[in-house]
């Protein structure tokens, strides 16, 4: 992998700010964009603007078939069938389609971590007050790992659908998911996992994990903003009934009666972003070009570098496991410090860019009663460079305590 | 969060001349505002300050750099003090002038908005230069060194005379 060659295709890592570079470590909240996703989306607009799956025209045909041949190419990158993938806005719309869509029962149990972003808690808590079901969180070890045996002891019988991330943007921390399907389906439950900071960072085969539902998002990933992916196995998307309908979600209509298409038009209504479409599946081919093991091997070397300094800086607290089971994300906080004056301290000194706050995961830092934290993230064109920028960075604000 | 009083006062003044601080001047009034209205300021604005000059020092002064950061809130409480004070005075001056004629009342000559402008003691002919020669001492310090030669007679002593 040659980090030098890729970053010439993020033209936003040229972007001087006060004379100095950025140091973009903000990746777990949305990647950067290569020329090849932008020349896919700049494409649609500036060669092959028509309307998908409806005119016949050479435009409108063209666009279809270019939106056909990216739901291959993501059906490939997840290794499922083209009709099991399922064009939506984001994770987060992915999951609320599954959570309005699923035939839930008066009592139903749905199971979660405890460490889930507010996009696969909240809807299932709207859900659960709706419907009448009960949902349940499973908490984790005290090292923040997950708790296999407190998971084993809520599955029962009334456990219809088992929620849970992936790996988690809080920490890193990847949960040991194939073990937590096989689980759940010896209990006869469904599996829905957030794969949103996985995929793109790891290789997501939902055949290999036998999960039921798989979300994610384009923009974590060298996507567009305001693209997603639902994965659902065939069987179950059939059954399924669509969430949101209208235009290109069904056969025919009278004045009375509707009948939809199959999986997965009747889910994919109204005129879709076909700009974005283009660019997700750029962003797809890009990523498996570079290879997975690459992209994770380069991940995990930056964050020993960034967890290898936190842990001996005075103060300092890293949220979650050892490095050695967390991805590139790194959640921190340092005694004496705020976490904003953290982030903004790293930003005015050095253009280093982190999140800071609760990431989407009030539930957790509530818990924990933790007001938020530093969150550096790093993907496959951030270099060494950067990380010692950021090392020096953070050794001058620690003189600020 | 008082900074935000400081901000509002400074960004106001800057956003009467350039467009590029009347945001801040937005968020810094809407701070204010809520601070007022006794509720917590909803903007970052002050931490955004805060870390902006903790930056800029901290390179070449660390120590002063830790000074701002820590003190901060400090800081900027007794610039808002400073700036209420000299508010009242400024105030209190104006009240004066408009009443008194000057805004220092037991010490007229102490005002320097409204110092008696003295008269020249002899009044320039053609071509003189009112310096400190033809204005003499006290008048041309009163003529606050101003003495430019117009109608043969140094401007201000010209308009106290009239």
């Amino acid at each position: 992998m040659d980090i030098e060659e890729i970053r010439a295709d993020f033209s936003v890592l040229e972007r001087k700010i006060n004379n100095k570079p950025i140091v973009y470590f903000d990746n777990a909240c949305m990647t950067l964009k290569p020329k090849q996703v932008i020349d896919a989306i700049n494409d649609f607009y500036l060669k092959s603007t028509g309307c998908g799956g409806r005119s016949a025209h050479k435009l409108g045909a063209e666009v279809s078939e270019r939106v056909e041949e990216t739901r291959k190419s993501v059906s490939k990158f997840i290794n499922s069938k083209p009709n099991e993938v399922i064009f939506t806005r984001n994770t987060t719309e992915s999951i609320n389609l599954v959570a309005n869509s699923f035939n839930f029962k008066q009592g139903d149990v749905i199971l979660t971590s405890d460490r889930e972003h507010n996009s696969n808690l909240v809807p299932w808590q709207v859900v659960a007050n709706k419907k009448k079901l009960t949902h349940k969180v499973v908490f984790s070890n005290p090292d923040m790992t997950f708790n296999l045996e407190a998971f084993k002891k809520e599955l029962n019988p009334k456990v219809r659908l088992v929620s849970v991330v992936h790996t988690s943007n809080l920490d890193g921390y990847t949960l040991p998911v194939k073990e937590i399907i096989k689980l759940a389906h010896g209990n006869g439950s469904l599996v829905l996992v957030d794969a949103a900071q996985s995929a793109g960072h790891q290789q997501v085969d939902v055949k290999s994990l036998d999960a039921d539902f798989v979300v994610m998002s384009g923009h974590k990933m060298l996507g567009p903003s305001g693209t997603g992916i639902l994965y659902g196995k065939q069987k179950l998307l059939s059954e399924l009934e669509p969430f949101i309908v209208g235009g290109d979600t069904v056969e025919s209509t009278t004045y009375e009666s509707h009948k939809f298409l199959d999986s997965p038009k009747k889910f994919e209504a109204g005129l879709q972003d076909y700009a974005g479409i283009f660019g997700l599946g750029a962003a797809v081919n890009y990523l498996k070009d570079i290879g997975f093991d690459a992209i994770h091997r380069h991940e995990q070397k930056l964050n020993k570098q960034i967890s290898g300094f936190l842990e001996k800086l005075p103060g300092c607290k890293i949220i979650g496991p050892d490095v050695s089971q967390r991805s590139g994300i790194t959640s921190f906080n340092i005694d004496g410090l705020k976490y904003h004056d953290i982030a903004l301290m790293l930003n005015n000194l050095s253009n280093v860019m982190v999140r800071s706050g609760q990431h989407c995961l009030h539930s957790w830092f509530n818990a924990h009663k933790l007001s938020g934290s530093v969150r550096a993230s790093v993907y496959l064109y951030n270099t060494e460079a950067e990380v010692e920028t950021f090392i020096s960075a953070m050794k001058q604000i620690s003189m600020l305590r | 969060m008082v900074a935000c009083i400081i901000a509002m006062v400074i960004f106001g003044i800057l956003g009467l001349f350039s467009a590029k601080y009347r945001p801040f001047a937005k968020e810094a009034f809407s701070c204010t505002f809520r601070l007022m209205t006794l509720r917590p300021c909803n903007t970052n604005l002050d931490e955004r300050i805060k870390s902006s000059i903790t930056a800029r020092v901290m390179p070449k002064f660390p120590k002063f750099a830790k000074f701002i950061f820590k003190y901060f809130n400090a800081i900027s409480a007794i610039f808002v003090i400073l700036f209420f004070v000299s508010l009242a005075y400024s105030g209190y001056a104006a009240y004066n002038i408009a009443v008194h004629g000057t805004c220092n009342p037991e010490h007229p000559d102490q005002c320097m908005l409204t110092t008696p402008q003295g008269v020249c003691s002899e009044t320039c002919q053609q071509d003189c230069k009112c310096d400190q020669e033809t204005c003499n001492s006290p008048d041309y310090v009163a003529c606050g060194g101003d003495c430019d030669c117009e109608q043969n007679l140094c401007n201000k002593s010209a308009s106290a005379a009239a």
